[in-house]
């Protein structure tokens, strides 16, 4: 099951910073092939779905996917 | 639940937002959990393999599916902004407080579609609409909104037309004699309003565009209303503004 977008962002932005403050990171930019869908809750609100492809070769039955493009900026608490 | 439903595209950006805000939230529990630093969203471009559909003047987008080898690609670039940016940028789409809406006034008189045209033309109220008439004319908006000219006028004219909201009772201590309380619109013109209640004209102690207070003759505070704005204009309404009659209390000290 494909997960939501931020739940992927997140997951990316985690996996990427080190925890212990060894190193300081300044800013991050991504830029990944995404695939997006669209699923609508029971309450009407629609969700975006989106994740890197699940497959590195991909076949007929795979999205083709997108891209997206996101920087994120070091900072204190938003 | 359906998967990769075509969404209007307001409803997709405004996902796409959500979905940031809910990163940007997640961040900061993380740092106020101990996290030593925390990012924020900067900047995102997204390009997404999507079919663009129109239903009625709505903008549908569908993310394209497997084997789906004719979607077009959007790119949707989205930045931080500052609130006070926001402020700039969304003070049009505000109403006055208790200003009903163009759907409210307009009622039957256009249909999604014609009011969906309107906000694209940045007319989200009856106070801008009114502005804009007022400015440019009908024939502008008719062409910017590709709405047909009779139809817009028809629905101006409603616009201006007298209407009443909200009919309530001001009881105060006798001796002074009970008023109504009248909410609408254009509840005033050039003319001084005349009021009156089961046939008899009412005193007008108060009128202002919104509202009229008026002691109703004989005190009456149900009936059949007609407020003339001006020769020929009339409006009537039935109303019933009687207080509620409070229960009948028990003797005290009964079994």
């Amino acid at each position: 099951m494909r997960p939501t977008l931020s739940a992927s962002l997140l997951e990316i932005l985690g996996g990427l910073l080190p925890l212990d403050g060894s190193i300081r990171v300044t800013g991050l930019a991504l830029d990944l092939p995404l695939e997006v869908a669209c699923k609508t809750l029971p309450d009407g609100a629609p969700v975006i779905l989106a994740g890197p492809p699940r497959w590195r070769w991909t076949t007929d039955f795979d999205n083709r996917p997108g891209r997206i493009r996101v920087s994120f900026a070091a900072g204190g608490q938003p | 639940m359906n998967r990769n439903d075509g969404l209007p595209i307001e409803q997709f950006i405004q996902a796409l937002a959500s979905q940031l805000d809910t990163v940007q939230e997640t961040m900061a529990v993380k740092a106020r959990a101990g996290l030593p630093l925390t990012f924020a969203v900067k900047d995102l471009s997204l390009d997404l393999r999507a079919f663009v559909e129109m239903s009625g003047s709505a903008v549908h987008i569908r993310p394209a599916g497997p084997n789906d080898t004719a979607a077009s690609t959007l790119r949707l670039s989205l930045t931080t902004i500052t609130r006070p940016m926001i402020e700039e940028n969304t003070r049009s789409l505000s109403t006055d407080a208790g200003e009903p809406t163009l759907k409210e006034v307009l009622g039957d008189d256009i249909t999604e579609d014609d009011q969906r045209r309107l906000e694209w033309a940045g007319i989200r109220s009856v106070s801008q609409l009114r502005e804009v008439q007022r400015s440019a004319g009908t024939e502008v908006i008719g062409r910017v909104a590709q709405l047909p000219v009779d139809r817009l006028r028809m629905a101006l004219e409603n616009i201006d037309r007298p209407r009443i909201r909200d009919i309530s009772a001001l009881i105060r201590p006798e001796p002074s004699p009970p008023e109504l309380r009248i909410r609408g619109d254009n509840l005033v013109s050039k003319l001084p309003a005349q009021v009156r209640i089961g046939g008899l004209p009412a005193r007008v102690r108060l009128a202002t565009p919104t509202e009229l207070v008026v002691e109703p003759p004989n005190g009456l505070l149900a009936g059949s209303l007609e407020i003339e704005t001006e020769p020929g204009t009339v409006m009537a309404a039935e109303f019933d503004a009687r207080p509620a009659v409070p229960p009948l209390s028990q003797e005290s000290g009964a079994p």
